[in-house]
């Protein structure tokens, strides 16, 4: 009884804390920043850094496309990292974008939305490592079969994206980031289409 | 069967972006200023404009003309600040009347103009202060300033900048004031005489004493010129509360002169030496309150008699000149004296 409950301790403080840091960090990081640009009177740059964030965000995708095979260079793991930071980076410049103006719905909408999908992400790779975890010794078999070091890792790693507990949460973290897509989406068509940089300098 | 599974979830994905998308449209279409206004209209706007459109033109910005439709280009060119920009300063009109035609013909209104920052905010961007405007105008005041209307500013011929800068207007350049008086120029037509007691006895002209340059500070003799010797000095003065002046009865002049009143001050250890048995009050020597006289028979010690005793012994009998030999209470010093004067054969003098 008490082992198991030093087990969920030492899962939640190996596991879970490192996460809910990070995303302390990143609203408390995006504050910050986003004070000392207004502080140092360059709160206009946010209006650029929300470009740079869809864009980051957009290229954290290549994850997806890796995944599903349409290329087959590189490993699977380094692009599941990449993309892992490259949203982190893209929602913390994001943030900046937004600042505090509560004024509009859809931007904020879009913006909650987003965060969602960031612990959403974070669940989906505490789940995966402790997926891995569990098919450990699988790896070893499969090098006495004569698989390659390197090859047993990444059917290891292929597998555990796979598992059942993997596909449920990817149901939810998929329809997560197609609906923060479609807010996202709207309120660039919207900013174009009211934008005033458009007219004459 | 994994082929169709990654096709099934990629069309559930697929799906909720579409709807989302479709539901959002519907909202922004129905509700734009709630949905996408970054902020709340100015509220001189937000009376009069029900509909982003009658600003915004589709991926085209705010052209100037959206502007123009409502703000008449000449109602913004003609319009100047009057003397009572304070009075203006809240009011809805006062925004639309800086506007020099260059700027109408370089600039479009954007580049100056700012809006959904609150129904209370500027609607300029920030850098644009009074100092940028200033820049713009700069020598040419009356672009937008009318010349004020009071007595000093009829008579100056100069431009404003002679006198004012727009970093701080009113106070005023160096030199401001000796550039508007003119040599000889009739002070009281613009300043009143003051009403003291001093002013009211004066009769010549401002200048007489006081400089263009520093008013406060007097001209050299200005006070010397303005006494006149025999006048009566309590008339303006207080006489001094001390000791000395309290004992005296004499008029100012037996002590001070107008030209240096300060140095008139008497060393009394020029004629004899106070000690502290001579330190008993002036009027005790100098008993007719005239200081240029005194006696020293006024105490029980200097009585007629020894002093003509003492004197007579050593032949003196014209003794009434004490301080040739008594400078001081020593009688030491005085003997001294008495020897250097028998020396120098003045001793018949005294006998």
């Amino acid at each position: 009884m008490v082992t198991r409950k030093v087990m969920r301790i030492k899962l939640f403080i190996e596991q879970v804390l490192p996460f809910v840091l990070w995303f302390v960090l990143l609203v408390i990081l995006s504050r910050v920043s986003d004070a000392i640009l207004h502080a140092l009177g360059y709160g206009d740059i946010g209006e650029y850094l929300g470009i740079l964030g869809v864009g980051l965000i957009l290229i954290s995708f290549i994850y997806s496309i890796r995944k599903v095979k349409v290329f087959k260079a590189g490993s699977l793991r380094g692009f599941l990292t990449f993309h892992e930071w490259a949203a982190w980076l893209g929602a913390y410049f994001i943030l900046i974008h937004g600042g505090i103006h509560l004024h509009a719905i859809l931007p904020w909408a879009a913006i909650l939305l987003m965060l969602i999908s960031v612990v959403s992400g974070f669940t989906g790779h505490i789940l995966h490592k402790r997926v891995k975890k569990s098919i450990e010794h699988e790896k070893s078999k499969l090098i006495k079969e004569g698989v390659s070091e390197q090859e047993a890792e990444n059917q290891i790693f292929r597998a555990a994206t796979m598992a059942k507990s993997m596909l449920k949460w990817r149901a939810v973290h998929r329809p997560l980031t197609a609906l923060f897509a479609g807010l996202a989406i709207m309120h660039i068509i919207s900013s174009l289409f009211y934008a005033t940089w458009w007219g004459p300098k | 069967m994994q082929h169709g599974g990654v096709q099934n979830k990629t069309m559930k994905a697929l799906s909720s972006l579409l709807l989302t998308l479709g539901f959002s449209f519907v909202a922004v279409y129905y509700f734009p200023h709630e949905m996408v206004s970054p902020g709340e209209l100015h509220r001189s706007h937000s009376k009069k404009i029900d509909s982003c459109m009658k600003c915004h033109t589709v991926f085209q910005g705010i052209p100037d003309t959206q502007c123009t439709a409502c703000h008449k280009e000449a109602d913004l060119v003609n319009s100047k600040v009057n003397s009572k920009v304070s009075a203006e300063r809240n009011s809805e009109k006062r925004s639309h009347l800086i506007h020099p035609k260059k700027w109408l013909q370089e600039k479009t209104c954007l580049n100056c103009h700012d809006e959904h920052m609150g129904a209370n905010a500027r609607l300029l961007e920030s850098e644009l202060d009074s100092e940028f405007f200033h820049k713009e105008v700069k020598g040419n005041c009356e672009t937008c300033h009318s010349p004020p209307g009071n007595l000093i500013h009829k008579q100056v011929e100069h431009t404003c900048n002679t006198c004012h800068n727009s970093e701080s207007w009113k106070k005023l350049i160096e030199n401001a004031q000796s550039a508007f008086h003119k040599k000889e120029a009739n002070c009281k037509s613009c300043h009143e005489n003051p009403s003291d007691n001093l002013h009211e006895q004066m009769s010549g002209n401002c200048n007489t004493c006081h400089t263009f340059d520093d008013w406060k500070k007097l001209k050299q003799n200005a006070k010397a010129n303005f006494h006149k010797k025999g006048s009566d000095c309590t008339s303006c003065h207080k006489k001094p509360a001390d000791n000395i002046h309290r004992q005296s009865k004499g008029n100012c002049s037996t002590c001070h002169t107008f030209k240096n009143w300060k140095s008139s001050f008497v060393n009394h250890t020029k004629y004899f030496k106070l000690g502290k048995k001579h330190n008993k009050g002036c009027n005790k020597c100098h008993i007719s309150g005239n200081y240029k006289s005194y006696t020293c028979y006024s105490c029980h010690e200097h009585s007629k008699r020894k002093i003509r005793k003492e004197h007579h012994e050593h032949k003196i009998r014209k003794y009434n000149n004490c301080v040739a030999c008594h400078r001081s209470g020593s009688e030491k010093k005085a003997k001294a004296a008495w020897k250097r004067i028998k020396k120098a054969g003045n001793a018949g003098l005294y006998r």
